[in-house]
């Protein structure tokens, strides 16, 4: 089976595309997500040895924190595509992704204070993860600044894939020179995270929502498309078109 | 379990259901001020269609 | 090739000595900043030495920032940039040729004057040739990284803040390596080369990669 990806790169055909997608993955997420709370709250041990009730927090952590990250890489990687290519709807994507990212971002930071409050009992330090994820935010805001603060839609595109670029180069340099200030003694990593040790349903309630929220990241950057895609086309026949067929 | 020791959380239940509510807060705001530009999109351009067509005739 | 390279940086110096003040300026602002901070926080030595390393860093990235703002905007108002992009010879020599002349009018005076805060912060002798040697190899890698935020921005309103916003999160491995130097040497027998050699390092890196970004991202500015 051959499928003529090309004819998806057009905006037109992406606009109803999007429109029949958006309402499966609102219910996968919904469906997905109601699942994965049930079975972290219902299906796992209250107390585990040494941490209290409060784990039940990295069911939406973890989540927020890898799509954060992943979402990062899913911006590059159409900027990328945008410019090999020259194609305008992958601008548009990843111009769409790039909010949700940020607001992951904030999730994340945001349910990592109320987990540092109950483990280590304060809202903020200066962990490597922690700053590392802080400085995510601050280039995922400074990807959007750029992006509304110029006016032609052709630079803004290539600017900000440029910069969602440059970003991808230091962004590992950067989380590096974060983990180890002092760079004679490197090989100690602050937190290190264990999945081996991790209980079997905690895990699964743990990937479930992940899922979830990677629905949800689905979901929410294709109907931001949609908008964008709206703004940008308004005066080609096809939106005319289609919003005298609505009328 | 009873319903308040479950929302109890062994003491931890207002860290626990602050991080969830948020969560959800944040992402269901994003969904109805995404569907609300869209609204807003959709109504404007046909507003400015309608109005190219007066000018037509 | 070289003949550009070295046109572009004399032409730009020559220029720049004809209004001096935008190299006070920088240089001012630098020692400004960082006379602020011993006024804010308290005058005792012990403070002062420990906080040392990490005002000078952030005053010199400040510094640097704020003179970005006009690496490319007077070309680009008068129409120059236009024609150097036309121009046969490649983009990345000159915007490496602008860079470096960038430098040695906004960066090599900050190392200059070092000296001058070592004595206002109660440095020793060694922290402070630690510090201008850590800022020689550090500030041309601001220059560089700094340039693709210039180009980038060029031209738009509110450009100096958006700048800021975009470069400043990139600064930061510069920012732990530099003061991360000038903290170590004030340590009896710390292996300081690590530091030396992570910033060279950084500074190969950006002189690679930055003249490229900062090309690409001028010819979208200016098309």
């Amino acid at each position: 089976m051959s499928i003529n990806w090309f004819k998806f790169s057009s905006p037109a055909t992406f606009y109803p595309l999007a429109g029949k997608l958006i309402p499966i993955f609102g219910v996968l997420t919904a469906l997905i997500g109601i699942f994965g709370l049930y079975w972290g709250f219902f299906q796992t041990p209250d107390v585990l040895t040494d941490q209290k009730q409060y784990y039940r927090i990295i069911f939406i952590h973890v989540p927020a924190a890898w799509m954060s990250m992943w979402l990062y890489v899913i911006v590059v990687a159409w900027s990328l595509i945008g410019l090999i290519f020259n194609a305008r709807l992958a601008y548009m994507i990843a111009a769409a992704v790039a909010p949700t990212g940020a607001i992951m971002t904030v999730l994340a930071l945001f349910t990592g204070a109320v987990w540092g409050k109950t483990s280590w009992g304060t809202w903020w330090d200066w962990d490597p993860r922690m700053t590392s994820e802080l400085i995510l935010l601050f280039i995922y805001v400074g990807y959007m600044a750029l992006r509304s603060a110029i006016e032609d839609n052709r630079r803004s595109d290539r600017a900000s894939a440029v910069l969602a670029l440059v970003g991808l180069v230091c962004i590992p340099v950067i989380f590096w020179s974060v983990n180890c200030p002092d760079p004679n003694q490197c090989a100690a990593l602050h937190q290190s995270s264990s999945m081996s040790g991790i209980e079997s349903n905690i895990l699964f309630a743990m990937l479930t929502m992940t899922v979830s929220f990677w629905m949800y990241c689905f979901l929410v950057p294709l109907m931001r498309a949609r908008n964008i895609i709206l703004e940008r086309e308004h005066d080609t026949a096809w939106v005319t078109e289609m919003l005298e067929v609505k009328k | 379990m009873s319903i308040t020791e479950f929302f109890h959380m062994g003491g931890f239940g207002l860290f626990i259901w602050s991080s969830v509510g948020v969560t959800f807060a944040l992402m269901a705001i994003e969904i109805i001020v995404v569907k609300k530009q869209h609204g807003t999109i959709s109504k404007r351009l046909t507003r400015m269609l309608r109005m190219n067509k007066k000018v037509d005739q | 090739m070289f003949n550009i390279f070295r046109c572009i940086v004399m032409r730009d110096l020559t220029l720049a000595m004809r209004r001096k003040t935008d190299v006070l300026t920088t240089m001012f602002f630098f020692i400004i900043v960082v006379s602020l901070f011993p006024l804010g926080v308290g005058t005792e030595k012990e403070t002062l030495r420990h906080i040392a390393p990490g005002v000078v860093w952030v005053a010199a990235l400040l510094a640097s920032m704020l003179a970005l703002e006009r690496l490319f905007a007077s070309d680009y108002s008068d129409g120059t940039l236009e024609q150097m992009l036309l121009t046969p010879q490649p983009l990345t020599v000159l915007v490496l040729g602008k860079v470096l002349a960038h430098w040695l009018l906004t960066g090599l005076p900050l190392v200059l004057i070092a000296p001058l805060v070592g004595l206002q912060y109660h440095l020793s002798i060694e922290s402070t040739g630690v510090m201008m040697l850590a800022l020689l190899i550090g500030t041309p890698v601001l220059s560089l990284i700094g340039a693709i935020g210039a180009a980038l921005t060029l031209g738009l309103r509110g450009g100096g803040i958006l700048l800021s916003l975009l470069i400043l999160p990139l600064y930061i491995p510069i920012l732990i390596y530099g003061s991360g130097a000038v903290a170590a040497s004030a340590i009896p027998g710390s292996e300081l080369q690590a530091y030396f050699s992570l910033l060279a390092a950084f500074l190969l890196m950006a002189l690679i990669f930055s003249p490229l970004a900062t090309a690409a991202g001028l010819r979208i500015s200016v098309e």
